[in-house]
Protein backbone atom coordinates (compact mmCIF):
# COMPACT_ATOMS: atom_id res chain seq x y z
CA UNK A 1 0.00 0.00 0.00
CA UNK A 2 2.05 2.87 -1.33
CA UNK A 3 1.71 6.43 -2.52
CA UNK A 4 4.45 7.27 -4.97
CA UNK A 5 5.13 10.87 -5.95
CA UNK A 6 6.54 11.48 -9.43
CA UNK A 7 7.35 14.44 -11.68
CA UNK A 8 8.27 16.80 -8.86
CA UNK A 9 4.76 16.53 -7.45
CA UNK A 10 6.02 16.17 -3.88
CA UNK A 11 8.07 19.34 -4.10
CA UNK A 12 5.12 21.21 -5.59
CA UNK A 13 2.86 19.97 -2.78
CA UNK A 14 5.31 21.08 -0.08
CA UNK A 15 5.84 24.49 -1.68
CA UNK A 16 2.09 25.08 -1.83
CA UNK A 17 1.56 24.14 1.81
CA UNK A 18 4.52 26.25 2.98
CA UNK A 19 3.01 29.21 1.11
CA UNK A 20 -0.30 28.69 2.93
CA UNK A 21 1.33 28.65 6.38
CA UNK A 22 0.29 29.50 9.09
CA UNK A 23 -3.05 28.50 7.59
CA UNK A 24 -3.98 25.06 6.34
CA UNK A 25 -3.40 24.60 2.63
CA UNK A 26 -5.04 21.92 0.49
CA UNK A 27 -5.38 20.59 -3.02
CA UNK A 28 -5.93 17.54 -5.15
CA UNK A 29 -3.69 14.59 -5.89
CA UNK A 30 -3.89 13.70 -9.58
CA UNK A 31 -2.65 10.43 -11.00
CA UNK A 32 -3.59 6.78 -11.11
CA UNK A 33 -4.52 4.09 -8.68
CA UNK A 34 -3.40 0.50 -9.30
CA UNK A 35 -5.08 -1.69 -6.71
CA UNK A 36 -3.67 -0.54 -3.40
CA UNK A 37 -0.77 1.37 -4.95
CA UNK A 38 -1.09 5.01 -5.93
CA UNK A 39 0.92 7.11 -8.32
CA UNK A 40 0.73 10.89 -7.94
CA UNK A 41 1.65 12.48 -11.24
CA UNK A 42 0.65 16.05 -10.39
CA UNK A 43 -0.90 18.10 -7.63
CA UNK A 44 -3.46 20.86 -8.06
CA UNK A 45 -3.56 23.63 -5.49
CA UNK A 46 -7.04 24.87 -4.61
CA UNK A 47 -8.14 27.79 -2.43
CA UNK A 48 -9.04 27.15 1.18
CA UNK A 49 -12.63 28.41 1.28
CA UNK A 50 -13.16 28.02 5.04
CA UNK A 51 -13.90 31.22 6.97
CA UNK A 52 -10.69 33.23 7.06
CA UNK A 53 -10.22 33.30 10.83
CA UNK A 54 -10.70 29.52 11.09
CA UNK A 55 -8.18 28.60 8.41
CA UNK A 56 -5.42 28.06 10.94
CA UNK A 57 -7.09 24.71 11.72
CA UNK A 58 -9.73 24.05 9.01
CA UNK A 59 -9.83 23.75 5.25
CA UNK A 60 -12.67 23.51 2.76
CA UNK A 61 -12.50 22.81 -0.97
CA UNK A 62 -15.67 24.19 -2.52
CA UNK A 63 -17.78 22.28 -5.00
CA UNK A 64 -16.97 24.80 -7.75
CA UNK A 65 -13.23 24.42 -7.16
CA UNK A 66 -13.57 20.62 -7.02
CA UNK A 67 -15.41 20.74 -10.35
CA UNK A 68 -12.59 22.79 -11.86
CA UNK A 69 -10.15 20.26 -10.45
CA UNK A 70 -12.01 17.33 -11.98
CA UNK A 71 -12.12 19.03 -15.38
CA UNK A 72 -8.41 19.78 -15.20
CA UNK A 73 -7.68 16.17 -14.30
CA UNK A 74 -9.80 14.88 -17.18
CA UNK A 75 -8.08 17.22 -19.61
CA UNK A 76 -4.72 15.82 -18.51
CA UNK A 77 -5.88 12.21 -18.68
CA UNK A 78 -5.51 11.78 -14.91
CA UNK A 79 -7.83 10.73 -12.10
CA UNK A 80 -8.43 12.65 -8.88
CA UNK A 81 -7.03 10.04 -6.52
CA UNK A 82 -7.01 12.04 -3.33
CA UNK A 83 -6.54 15.22 -1.37
CA UNK A 84 -3.48 16.78 0.20
CA UNK A 85 -3.53 19.20 3.11
CA UNK A 86 -1.32 20.52 5.88
CA UNK A 87 -1.37 20.51 9.64
CA UNK A 88 0.50 23.66 10.68
CA UNK A 89 2.75 22.82 13.64
CA UNK A 90 0.85 19.62 14.32
CA UNK A 91 1.37 15.93 13.67
CA UNK A 92 0.54 14.54 10.24
CA UNK A 93 -2.24 12.36 11.62
CA UNK A 94 -5.96 12.54 10.79
CA UNK A 95 -8.09 14.31 13.36
CA UNK A 96 -11.64 13.46 14.31
CA UNK A 97 -12.71 16.36 12.09
CA UNK A 98 -10.71 14.92 9.19
CA UNK A 99 -12.38 11.54 9.65
CA UNK A 100 -15.85 13.06 9.84
CA UNK A 101 -15.38 14.68 6.43
CA UNK A 102 -13.31 12.07 4.61
CA UNK A 103 -14.34 9.88 1.69
CA UNK A 104 -13.36 6.23 1.42
CA UNK A 105 -11.11 5.36 -1.54
CA UNK A 106 -9.42 8.77 -1.63
CA UNK A 107 -5.85 9.04 -0.39
CA UNK A 108 -5.47 11.85 2.12
CA UNK A 109 -1.91 13.06 2.56
CA UNK A 110 -1.22 15.23 5.58
CA UNK A 111 1.97 17.28 5.83
CA UNK A 112 3.27 18.87 9.00
CA UNK A 113 4.41 22.41 8.25
CA UNK A 114 6.53 23.38 11.25
CA UNK A 115 7.40 27.07 11.55
CA UNK A 116 6.76 27.52 7.86
CA UNK A 117 8.73 24.51 6.69
CA UNK A 118 7.19 21.30 5.34
CA UNK A 119 8.57 18.37 7.28
CA UNK A 120 6.77 15.05 7.42
CA UNK A 121 4.13 13.78 4.95
CA UNK A 122 1.98 10.77 5.73
CA UNK A 123 -0.73 9.15 3.61
CA UNK A 124 -4.03 7.79 4.88
CA UNK A 125 -7.05 5.99 3.45
CA UNK A 126 -10.36 5.91 5.32
CA UNK A 127 -11.72 2.44 5.88
CA UNK A 128 -15.04 1.59 4.24
CA UNK A 129 -16.81 1.45 7.61
CA UNK A 130 -15.33 4.88 8.50
CA UNK A 131 -13.99 3.49 11.80
CA UNK A 132 -10.34 4.30 11.19
CA UNK A 133 -7.66 4.96 8.61
CA UNK A 134 -5.10 2.65 7.03
CA UNK A 135 -1.70 4.23 6.52
CA UNK A 136 0.11 3.94 3.19
CA UNK A 137 3.86 4.15 2.67
CA UNK A 138 4.92 7.42 1.04
CA UNK A 139 7.57 7.09 -1.64
CA UNK A 140 9.34 9.85 -3.53
CA UNK B 1 -30.42 10.01 -22.44
CA UNK B 2 -28.85 12.29 -19.78
CA UNK B 3 -25.58 11.06 -18.31
CA UNK B 4 -24.15 11.29 -14.82
CA UNK B 5 -20.39 11.64 -14.27
CA UNK B 6 -19.32 9.69 -11.16
CA UNK B 7 -16.50 10.99 -8.91
CA UNK B 8 -13.57 8.62 -8.43
CA UNK B 9 -14.40 7.61 -4.82
CA UNK B 10 -17.87 6.38 -5.83
CA UNK B 11 -16.82 4.40 -8.92
CA UNK B 12 -16.21 1.34 -6.79
CA UNK B 13 -20.02 1.20 -6.40
CA UNK B 14 -20.69 1.45 -10.15
CA UNK B 15 -18.44 -1.38 -11.28
CA UNK B 16 -15.75 1.14 -12.13
CA UNK B 17 -17.94 3.12 -14.54
CA UNK B 18 -17.09 6.82 -14.71
CA UNK B 19 -20.16 7.87 -16.66
CA UNK B 20 -23.64 6.34 -16.56
CA UNK B 21 -26.66 7.05 -18.73
CA UNK B 22 -29.94 7.29 -16.80
CA UNK B 23 -33.58 8.03 -17.54
CA UNK B 24 -35.05 11.01 -15.72
CA UNK B 25 -37.11 14.07 -16.53
CA UNK B 26 -35.43 16.02 -13.75
CA UNK B 27 -32.33 15.90 -11.57
CA UNK B 28 -34.06 14.18 -8.65
CA UNK B 29 -35.47 11.39 -10.84
CA UNK B 30 -32.12 10.85 -12.59
CA UNK B 31 -30.27 10.49 -9.28
CA UNK B 32 -32.89 8.07 -8.00
CA UNK B 33 -32.55 6.04 -11.17
CA UNK B 34 -28.78 5.95 -10.63
CA UNK B 35 -29.21 4.69 -7.05
CA UNK B 36 -31.69 2.10 -8.27
CA UNK B 37 -29.20 0.84 -10.88
CA UNK B 38 -26.37 0.77 -8.32
CA UNK B 39 -27.88 0.30 -4.87
CA UNK B 40 -24.54 0.51 -3.05
CA UNK B 41 -24.44 4.17 -4.05
CA UNK B 42 -27.60 5.11 -2.20
CA UNK B 43 -26.16 5.35 1.29
CA UNK B 44 -23.34 7.56 0.03
CA UNK B 45 -25.69 9.91 -1.80
CA UNK B 46 -28.65 10.14 0.55
CA UNK B 47 -29.32 10.47 4.27
CA UNK B 48 -31.73 8.14 6.01
CA UNK B 49 -34.42 10.77 5.42
CA UNK B 50 -33.91 10.58 1.69
CA UNK B 51 -32.19 13.96 1.31
CA UNK B 52 -29.00 14.41 -0.65
CA UNK B 53 -26.04 14.48 1.76
CA UNK B 54 -24.67 17.97 2.45
CA UNK B 55 -21.27 17.24 0.97
CA UNK B 56 -22.78 15.84 -2.25
CA UNK B 57 -23.06 18.52 -4.89
CA UNK B 58 -24.72 18.05 -8.25
CA UNK B 59 -23.79 20.13 -11.27
CA UNK B 60 -25.84 20.36 -14.44
CA UNK B 61 -23.56 21.22 -17.33
CA UNK B 62 -21.17 22.89 -14.89
CA UNK B 63 -23.78 24.77 -12.85
CA UNK B 64 -24.70 23.81 -9.29
CA UNK B 65 -28.35 22.71 -9.36
CA UNK B 66 -28.84 24.50 -6.01
CA UNK B 67 -28.68 27.68 -8.09
CA UNK B 68 -31.27 26.29 -10.52
CA UNK B 69 -34.36 24.42 -9.32
CA UNK B 70 -32.64 21.80 -7.18
CA UNK B 71 -33.95 18.25 -7.66
CA UNK B 72 -36.80 19.66 -9.77
CA UNK B 73 -34.40 21.04 -12.37
CA UNK B 74 -35.58 19.61 -15.70
CA UNK B 75 -33.19 17.55 -17.82
CA UNK B 76 -32.77 17.28 -21.59
CA UNK B 77 -31.44 14.27 -23.47
CA UNK B 78 -27.96 15.69 -23.99
CA UNK B 79 -27.52 17.07 -20.47
CA UNK B 80 -24.62 15.90 -18.32
CA UNK B 81 -24.84 15.78 -14.54
CA UNK B 82 -21.75 15.63 -12.38
CA UNK B 83 -21.62 14.49 -8.77
CA UNK B 84 -18.94 16.54 -7.04
CA UNK B 85 -17.90 16.03 -3.40
CA UNK B 86 -17.14 18.90 -1.04
CA UNK B 87 -13.92 18.21 0.78
CA UNK B 88 -13.08 19.50 4.26
CA UNK B 89 -10.74 18.69 7.10
CA UNK B 90 -8.56 20.16 9.80
CA UNK B 91 -6.49 19.58 12.89
CA UNK B 92 -7.55 18.63 16.39
CA UNK B 93 -6.55 21.87 17.94
CA UNK B 94 -8.96 24.54 19.01
CA UNK B 95 -6.22 27.02 19.86
CA UNK B 96 -4.41 29.20 17.36
CA UNK B 97 -1.10 27.87 16.05
CA UNK B 98 1.94 28.42 18.21
CA UNK B 99 3.86 30.10 15.41
CA UNK B 100 2.62 33.21 13.64
CA UNK B 101 4.03 35.14 10.73
CA UNK B 102 6.72 37.64 11.58
CA UNK B 103 5.69 41.17 10.64
CA UNK B 104 8.36 43.55 9.47
CA UNK B 105 7.81 46.73 11.47
CA UNK B 106 9.81 49.36 9.71
CA UNK B 107 13.58 49.96 9.55
CA UNK B 108 15.66 47.83 11.93
CA UNK B 109 18.63 49.43 13.67
CA UNK B 110 20.46 46.12 14.27
CA UNK B 111 23.36 45.42 11.91
CA UNK B 112 24.39 42.13 13.53
CA UNK B 113 23.70 40.00 16.58
CA UNK B 114 26.22 38.28 18.82
CA UNK B 115 25.20 35.69 21.39
CA UNK B 116 27.74 35.63 24.24
CA UNK B 117 27.98 32.63 26.55
CA UNK B 118 29.99 32.92 29.74
CA UNK B 119 31.81 29.65 30.37
CA UNK B 120 33.95 28.28 33.19
CA UNK B 121 36.09 26.13 30.87
CA UNK B 122 36.84 27.79 27.53
CA UNK B 123 38.62 24.78 26.06
CA UNK B 124 35.70 22.53 26.91
CA UNK B 125 33.29 24.98 25.30
CA UNK B 126 35.46 25.18 22.17
CA UNK B 127 35.57 21.40 21.99
CA UNK B 128 31.78 21.42 21.94
CA UNK B 129 31.02 24.30 19.58
CA UNK B 130 34.15 24.42 17.41
CA UNK B 131 35.22 20.78 17.25
CA UNK B 132 32.08 18.65 17.58
CA UNK B 133 29.49 21.04 16.14
CA UNK B 134 32.07 22.33 13.66
CA UNK B 135 31.24 26.03 13.89
CA UNK B 136 33.85 28.01 11.92
CA UNK B 137 36.14 30.21 14.00
CA UNK B 138 36.01 33.90 13.22
CA UNK B 139 38.69 34.69 15.77
CA UNK B 140 40.16 33.46 19.04
CA UNK B 141 42.05 35.42 21.69
CA UNK B 142 44.07 34.60 24.78
CA UNK B 143 44.96 37.56 26.98
CA UNK B 144 45.80 38.05 30.59
CA UNK B 145 42.67 40.11 30.84
CA UNK B 146 40.52 37.33 29.43
CA UNK B 147 40.11 34.80 26.63
CA UNK B 148 37.44 33.88 24.20
CA UNK B 149 36.47 32.94 20.70
CA UNK B 150 33.94 34.08 18.16
CA UNK B 151 32.35 31.33 16.08
CA UNK B 152 30.17 32.00 13.07
CA UNK B 153 26.70 30.55 12.69
CA UNK B 154 25.08 29.62 9.37
CA UNK B 155 21.58 30.92 10.04
CA UNK B 156 20.47 32.62 13.20
CA UNK B 157 17.07 33.57 14.50
CA UNK B 158 16.39 35.27 17.77
CA UNK B 159 13.25 33.78 19.26
CA UNK B 160 11.47 35.34 22.19
CA UNK B 161 9.14 32.98 23.99
CA UNK B 162 6.58 33.59 26.69
CA UNK B 163 7.08 31.59 29.87
CA UNK B 164 4.14 29.39 28.83
CA UNK B 165 5.76 28.68 25.44
CA UNK B 166 9.09 27.88 27.11
CA UNK B 167 7.34 25.58 29.58
CA UNK B 168 5.55 23.83 26.71
CA UNK B 169 8.81 23.16 24.85
CA UNK B 170 10.53 22.09 28.08
CA UNK B 171 7.78 19.59 28.78
CA UNK B 172 7.98 18.18 25.25
CA UNK B 173 11.81 17.90 25.27
CA UNK B 174 12.56 17.14 28.89
CA UNK B 175 9.30 16.32 30.64
CA UNK B 176 9.65 19.19 33.10
CA UNK B 177 10.27 22.89 33.31
CA UNK B 178 13.89 24.05 33.23
CA UNK B 179 14.99 27.31 34.81
CA UNK B 180 17.19 28.67 32.03
CA UNK B 181 16.37 32.06 30.54
CA UNK B 182 18.39 31.36 27.39
CA UNK B 183 18.40 28.18 25.31
CA UNK B 184 20.56 27.45 22.29
CA UNK B 185 19.01 25.23 19.61
CA UNK B 186 21.11 23.93 16.73
CA UNK B 187 19.81 22.09 13.70
CA UNK B 188 21.82 19.01 12.69
CA UNK B 189 21.25 16.07 10.37
CA UNK B 190 20.99 13.52 13.20
CA UNK B 191 20.31 14.87 16.66
CA UNK B 192 20.93 11.59 18.47
CA UNK B 193 24.26 10.97 16.74
CA UNK B 194 25.55 14.47 17.44
CA UNK B 195 24.40 14.26 21.06
CA UNK B 196 26.35 11.02 21.39
CA UNK B 197 29.45 12.63 19.89
CA UNK B 198 29.19 15.57 22.27
CA UNK B 199 28.81 13.19 25.19
CA UNK B 200 32.06 11.46 24.24
CA UNK B 201 34.06 14.70 24.21
CA UNK B 202 32.64 17.04 26.86
CA UNK B 203 30.81 16.52 30.15
CA UNK B 204 27.24 17.41 29.33
CA UNK B 205 24.17 16.19 31.13
CA UNK B 206 21.71 14.45 28.82
CA UNK B 207 18.45 15.66 30.25
CA UNK B 208 16.16 13.29 28.42
CA UNK B 209 16.19 10.66 25.67
CA UNK B 210 15.48 11.92 22.16
CA UNK B 211 11.91 13.11 21.60
CA UNK B 212 9.92 13.25 18.36
CA UNK B 213 8.11 16.56 18.74
CA UNK B 214 4.60 17.44 17.58
CA UNK B 215 6.20 19.92 15.17
CA UNK B 216 8.04 17.26 13.21
CA UNK B 217 11.53 17.30 14.70
CA UNK B 218 13.67 14.87 16.67
CA UNK B 219 15.09 16.80 19.64
CA UNK B 220 17.73 15.99 22.23
CA UNK B 221 18.26 18.39 25.15
CA UNK B 222 21.55 18.51 27.00
CA UNK B 223 22.83 20.82 29.68
CA UNK B 224 26.43 22.04 29.56
CA UNK B 225 28.64 22.44 32.60
CA UNK B 226 27.60 26.10 32.90
CA UNK B 227 23.93 25.24 32.76
CA UNK B 228 23.38 26.26 29.12
CA UNK B 229 20.33 24.49 27.76
CA UNK B 230 21.36 23.11 24.38
CA UNK B 231 18.77 21.57 22.06
CA UNK B 232 20.04 19.50 19.15
CA UNK B 233 17.25 19.04 16.60
CA UNK B 234 16.87 17.33 13.26
CA UNK B 235 13.95 17.52 10.87
CA UNK B 236 12.09 14.23 10.64
CA UNK B 237 11.51 12.75 7.21
CA UNK B 238 9.22 9.90 6.21
CA UNK B 239 11.82 7.21 6.81
CA UNK B 240 12.32 8.24 10.40
CA UNK B 241 8.95 7.17 11.71
CA UNK B 242 7.96 5.31 14.78
CA UNK B 243 4.62 4.26 13.27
Amino acid sequence: MTVRFRNGSRAALEADLEAAYPNEGAGLLLGHRHGTDHEVVAVLSLPNRFEADEQYHRFLLSAEDMLAGELEAEQRGLDVIGVYHSHPDHPAEPSAYDREHAWPWFIYTITTVAAGRATRTRAWELREDRSDYDEHIVDG
Amino acid sequence: MPTIRIPTPLRQYTGGAAEIAVEGADVGKALNALAAQHPALRTHLYTDDGDLRAFINVFLNDEDVRHLQGPATPLRTDDQLRIIPSIAGGTLTEAPAVYTHAVQAGQGVVRGLRLILTVDDLEEALTLYRDVLGLPVEREWRRLSGSGAALTLPAVTLEVHSRAQADFVDHVEVGRRTPAMVRVAVEVDDAQEIAARINQRVPVAALHPAVDTPWGQRNVRVETGEGVQLTLFSILNDEETDA
